[in-house]
């Protein structure tokens, strides 16, 4: 074989193979076999049926259709088939996952810096309410959208401020022989004798 | 086609097996152990011991070379390291410096 065609061959592990140890480097990998270490490389992964990575995944771009125990980052996108199964956080900026997958871990379609630098800012509308609690309550209700990512500048819409809860006064308590008509009563002292007693 | 192709530029920094035929063009910071055929291509780096049914040598290896059957030492090969195998062949420049014991028990 020729040194050129073999630069641009893609890698290939088959289905017997075993590596102990990280991969790294350039080019396309897919995976038949096992990998028990990490995978970091500037390439396409394809992670085969049958496949399995006990590691995390780092790369151009991420297709798993088989087993994955670690957390898969991808600066392009990351598809799950519907074969795959993962545990393990996933984070790119598309991502895509077929009915079936099995899914366990955190999602991330948006840099977690730039997210948590959006939830830390103050926001005005939220100070402007009087009760403190109100405004706790006006932010739990607020949860991010989760698909497509946030618009850079996205601000929450101010919310009127809650009308202060109602007085209501404590219900009388029951007495205890306002008993509702309708539920039958068995007890002996209520008839004088149970059902079935001889009189 | 081998089954385990390891292409240039791709590092592995560890150990790899295989039951099938492995293709290495890329490092191997470990051993290399195949059940078949273990082509090592010209630009390929392995570090550790190489073991197969069948080693072709065409690139690095610091390491000892093992094989049931044959061993190969291509031109361009740079072998460092023992070979141990029923037979052998070493080509108009390759270079090598170990051992040679071709008797191996079946």
């Amino acid at each position: 074989m020729s040194d050129e065609r073999t630069a641009r061959m893609p890698s290939l592990l088959g289905p017997t193979a075993l590596v102990l140890g990280n991969v790294t480097g350039r080019g396309d990998l897919e995976i038949r076999g096992r990998i028990q270490g990490n995978v970091v490389i500037d390439g396409r992964v394809l992670l085969a049926r049958g496949g399995v990575v006990l590691g995390n995944i780092e790369a151009l771009q991420i297709t798993v259709h088989g087993q994955v125990r670690g957390d898969l980052s991808s600066s392009d996108n990351i598809t799950i088939g519907a074969q795959g199964e993962i545990e393990g956080n996933l984070q790119a900026p598309r991502v895509g996952i077929e009915a079936g997958a099995l899914v366990l871990g955190q999602l991330r379609t948006v840099d977690p810096h730039r997210r948590s630098q959006e939830i830390a800012a103050p926001n005005p509308a939220l100070e402007k309410s009087p009760n403190g609690s109100h405004s706790r309550r006006k932010r739990r209700r607020h949860k991010p959208h989760t698909e497509g990512g946030v618009q850079p500048g996205f601000a929450e819409p101010e919310l009127e401020a809650r009308p202060a809860p109602l007085e209501v006064a404590p219900a009388p308590k029951a007495q205890h022989a306002d008993r509702p008509p309708s539920i039958p009563t068995f007890v002996k002292g209520a008839h004088g004798h149970r059902r079935g007693d001889a009189t | 086609m081998a089954d385990t192709t390891i292409a240039a530029g791709l590092i592995i920094d560890g150990n790899l097996q295989s039951d099938g035929s492995v293709r290495i063009d890329g490092t191997v910071a470990g051993r290399v152990d195949g059940k078949g055929l273990v082509e090592l291509g010209p630009g390929s780096t392995v570090s550790a011991d190489v073991t197969g049914q069948r080693v072709s040598v065409a690139g690095a290896i610091a390491g000892n070379v093992e094989a049931t059957e044959r061993v190969d030492l291509l031109a361009g090969a740079k072998l460092t390291g023992n070979v141990r195998a029923p037979r052998l062949t070493i080509a108009d420049g390759a270079s090598f410096r170990g051992k040679v014991d071709m008797e191996v028990e079946p």
